[in-house]
């Protein structure tokens, strides 16, 4: 009797359990709208993996990508509400930032600045010193690529380099005059342009802004300090599905180019694969985890826009990014 | 199932299970050998490569140890690290330290890169290559490491070079101990890779490569291309490595390939390093050797198989013509030998067997001898029966002619001298006539006797009680009705001779009415009732009966309980009754007290009816 009295009660507690565990997961998910920077393509091919690999939906999150483009304002986006989450580069959060917009940083997915500046081998430029002189197509043509032109007086202040001295034009996407070799020093990505350039057969010198000094993050992930107070457990939900979407990516990343080929408008397996070859390194450095940020590179980047006068008034740079969810998520190691 | 099957069975059997069980041993031996072998020479080669790869970083670095204690050098860095613009006395050092020290030390390979840089900012201020000169280096461990002491920076992705690189750096002091520079050297990693791949042996897929923390690749392995710091593996081996184990497991490598990994965990170099092997080539051996264990096992087997049929042959061969030679005198022919030569225990036996068939013979001879004799007998018998008929019967013939001759003289003789005879003569005369026709019906009767013995029977179904009705009916007076109560219950039917049961019942029935004649009343009961395997009538009367004590004289011919005086008859009638129902094959008895009447029974077979 009292063997049948406890299978029963095991009984009822696991049909308790079962009935609690299901309850939980009907549970209706958090619907998250993430605004991308760019247009589908293998840049984000760390969210189209966690995605499809169904972390978010693990994390019991709903998320929707919004697509950027020309003329599209990543950051105001994000502030205004439109979207929970943005993909941008760090000078949009400090000048959001510096004009009383709440944006914070909360991991950086490009720990190293896709931004290098291409001379043509036989052009004899292999550094800054070498610009003086010559047509440098830079100049921030009005969207979201401020990182060029920010990149580049940055380094050329450092080195002490005279810009006076040498012509700047606005940058062209399309690189015309620099084929044409009316334009002697182009900036570009070295995840986009310098594919493309290569394509074309281009023998190339670069010159990398971060081995004159220039230490700049590319791509961050970034929410607004409302939903970091309001909901912090959704961001840390959402940020540990996201770096382990962008783990499995770099981890074996011709999987992830075939999951980035159902997003991406250009469906060119050779492109997003080369895109993704040259998006490895700048993702995972050799150091720290995926995501990890370091406070003295935001503080480098800080002393950068402020020398350059971009921001409206100086504000405590702690605040353009933050650490917490990165440490939740691991521990506290960075490495 | 037959003895044959049976025993190649059993020997396949005896012969199989030894076999595999030696064959398993030698199996589970073999394999434990070729698997530690295995083992060994995969533990062993990450100990050579490891080793080889500590001697060819060390090299090296004492190699840029010494080019950082040379006076010359320290001498040069100190002329770059004083001037901050690019003067002629800078230029010159600069062209010294490339030109005299640092291009040289490129050639005894190792190195493909060497840079020097400055102490305060890490910047590029000499170079083999001259257009890393101006690049900064203060954030890159190897600077802010090399500064205090030699580095190694292990494999990482390098953006400048756009592939893996390893450096290392030491630093540049003057006697007092001040910094005056940090020496650096790109290792040529296609040196690394080819201490890491190199092949060993002849072996199709002993794959070794390098797995940094992040479980990257960070040596090629062999059976992939651009995995290097680009393809992370997570793999068991890789997985044990990391967590600083050494040992070996068993486990799928990055292809999902089946493999025998020894792993090694290099804490100099931040890195594990991987020897695998594919199980399918690892136990190739393994394989040949279950082959060849199975083919001898089979081999054994068959061989077994093939005596054991052999022997089952000359084990049920005997035997089988022991059961066919059985089988032929079972089927009569006692002429049949077995005769087997074999000294065995078969053998003994059908010798016994033979003997015994010799035994059987000359009894079965001396049994067609007795019966023989029997038919002998028998037709003697039936002769000598005839003969004796037909002596009855011509006796009996015979004899009428002399009675009938004395008769009709004697009639002669009373007829025409009946004058000359006084009444004496004339009362013997009749005396002599009464008695002739008194032999006369002794002879008649003896001539239906012995006839009765002959005749041919017709068997039909027989109403008995309606026969015995009918025969009473006919025998009878009116008169004789008043005085006889006669009863006939029912009887069963029979199978017999219409013909002969009439004449029994008529046989019985009068002498019935007969001996109880003298009652006031008469009372004959028939009955009849079915036994087992026969019918039973009887005619029961209530008169003067008779001594059971002379019963078994009631059937005999001419025998009499009574003078012919006191009842008439000739003792005939129930040695009739007597043969007719012995022809029927069956019996007939009587029970009867002096006084108290008399019960005749007799018996039909009933397999009669059928």
């Amino acid at each position: 009797m009292r063997t049948i009295t406890l299978i029963y009660s095991v009984l009822l507690l696991v049909v308790a359990a079962v009935a609690c565990g299901s309850q939980q997961a009907k549970r209706a998910p958090d619907e998250i709208i993430l605004q991308l920077k760019w247009v589908h393509q293998a840049q984000f091919a760390g969210f189209y993996v966690a995605q499809e690999k169904g972390y978010y939906a693990k994390e019991n999150i709903k998320v929707t990508f919004l697509e950027g483009g020309q003329g599209i304002d990543i950051a105001e986006r994000v502030v205004s509400g439109q979207a929970d989450f943005g993909v941008l580069t760090p000078e949009f959060i400090f000048i959001q930032r510096s004009q009383g917009a709440p944006l914070t940083a909360i991991a950086a997915i490009y720990r190293r600045s896709a931004v290098v500046f291409v001379a043509t081998a036989d052009s004899g430029i292999v550094r800054p010193s070498d610009f003086v002189g010559k047509t440098v197509a830079t100049g921030d043509p009005g969207g979201s690529q401020k990182d060029l032109e920010l990149q580049f007086y940055a380094m050329m202040k450092k080195l002490g380099l005279d810009i006076a001295k040498l012509k700047i034009v606005n940058f062209d996407p399309d690189y015309v005059a620099f084929y044409k070799g009316e334009v002697d020093v182009s900036a570009t990505y070295a995840t986009t342009g310098l594919i493309k350039m290569r394509q074309r057969g281009l023998k190339l010198n670069l010159i990398w802004p971060s081995d004159y000094g220039i230490h700049f993050y590319s791509d961050t992930l970034a929410t607004t300090d409302r939903l970091i107070l309001e909901k912090p457990d959704l961001v840390t939900r959402f940020l540990r599905a996201t770096l382990k979407g962008w783990q499995d990516a770099i981890e074996d990343y011709r999987q992830a180019v075939t999951v980035t080929l159902k997003y991406s408008q250009i469906k060119d397996p050779e492109l997003q694969t080369k895109m993704m070859e040259a998006m490895l390194p700048l993702i995972h450095t050799g150091e720290d985890q995926i995501g990890w940020m370091k406070p003295e590179v935001w503080q480098g980047m800080y002393q950068i826009l402020l020398e350059q006068k971009l921001l409206a008034r100086p504000f405590d740079v702690s605040q353009a990014s933050n650490l917490r969810f990165l440490n939740e998520i691991y521990g506290g190691k960075g490495k | 199932m037959k003895l044959a099957p049976k025993l190649t069975i059993l020997f396949l059997l005896l012969s199989i299970l030894p076999a595999a069980v030696v064959g398993y041993l030698a199996y589970e031996n073999g394999r434990r050998t070729i698997v530690s072998e295995t083992i060994d020479h995969l533990v062993s080669i990450n100990l050579l490569k490891s080793n080889e790869l500590k001697r060819w970083v060390e090299a090296n670095k004492s190699s840029i140890e010494e080019l950082a204690q040379r006076p010359l050098v320290k001498q040069y860095a100190e002329e770059l690290a004083k001037h901050d613009t690019p003067d002629h006395a800078y230029q010159r050092a600069k062209g010294s330290i490339v030109e005299d020290h640092l291009k040289p030390r490129l050639k005894y390979g190792g190195f493909f890169e060497l840079i020097l840089m400055c102490p305060h900012h890490g910047q590029i201020s000499a170079s083999t290559d001259q257009k890393q000169e101006g690049k900064n280096r203060d954030t890159y461990p190897y600077f802010i490491e090399g500064k205090s002491h030699t580095y190694i920076q292990g494999v990482y992705y390098s953006p400048a070079l756009e592939q893996p690189a390893m450096t290392i750096s030491t630093p540049i002091k003057n006697k007092q101990g001040n910094l005056l520079g940090v020496l650096g050297g790109r290792l040529d990693l296609g040196e690394l890779s080819k201490i890491i791949g190199l092949q060993t042996g002849k072996s199709l897929t002993e794959d070794t490569y390098l797995v940094n923390t992040f479980n990257f690749f960070v040596t090629e392995p062999r059976f992939g291309h651009g995995y290097a710091l680009k393809k992370a593996v997570r793999t068991e081996g890789v997985e044990a490595g990391l967590s600083g184990k050494y040992g070996v497991g068993f486990y799928k490598d990055y292809r999902g390939v089946p493999v025998i990994g020894a792993y090694k965990w290099l804490p100099e170099f931040k890195m594990c390093i991987i020897t695998e092997i594919d199980q399918v080539e690892a136990f190739a051996p393994i394989v040949r050797l279950a082959w060849v264990i199975a083919g001898i096992a089979s081999a054994i087997s068959i061989a077994a198989g093939l005596l054991g049929l052999f022997f089952t042959r000359t084990i049920t061969r005997p035997i089988q013509q022991l059961v066919a030679g059985a089988e032929e005198i079972g089927g009569g022919n006692l002429e049949c030998r077995v005769g087997t030569a074999s000294k065995d225990e078969i053998g003994g036996l059908s010798r016994v067997f033979d003997r015994m068939t010799e035994s059987l013979k000359a009894t079965k001879v001396s049994r067609d001898e007795l019966e023989q004799c029997v038919r002998d007998r028998s037709a003697q018998l039936e002769a000598a029966n005839k003969e004796l008929e037909a002596f009855s019967y011509s006796v009996s013939h015979d004899l009428r002619a002399p009675l009938r001759a004395i008769d009709g003289y004697t009639r002669i003789l009373f007829e025409d001298y009946e004058q000359h005879l006084d009444a004496e003569g004339k009362r013997v005369c009749s005396v002599i006539r009464e008695n002739t026709g008194n032999m006369s019906r002794l002879i008649d009767d003896l001539l239906v006797f012995s006839r009765q013995g002959r005749a041919e029977m017709k068997f039909f179904a027989i109403d008995m009680g309606t026969l015995a009705n009918s025969v009473y009916y006919e025998m009878t007076t009116p008169e004789q009705h008043k005085r006889i109560d006669f009863h006939v219950d029912s009887v069963p039917q029979a199978v017999g001779d219409p013909t002969l049961m009439h004449q029994v019942w008529m046989t019985l029935l009068s002498n019935a009415i007969k001996f109880s004649s003298k009652r006031e009343r008469a009372v004959i009961k028939v009955r009849g009732e079915h036994r087992e395997n026969e019918t039973i009538y009887s005619v029961q009367d209530n008169g003067v009966g008779f001594d059971m004590q002379y019963a078994h004289k009631l059937f005999g011919v001419f025998q009499r309980l009574h003078s012919t005086r006191e009842f008439e008859g000739n003792g005939v009638g129930l040695a009739i009754v007597q043969r007719l129902i012995h022809r029927h094959r069956g019996r007939v008895w009587a029970e009867g007290k002096v006084g108290e009447g008399a019960t005749f029974y007799f018996t039909l077979p009933r397999k009669n009816e059928g």
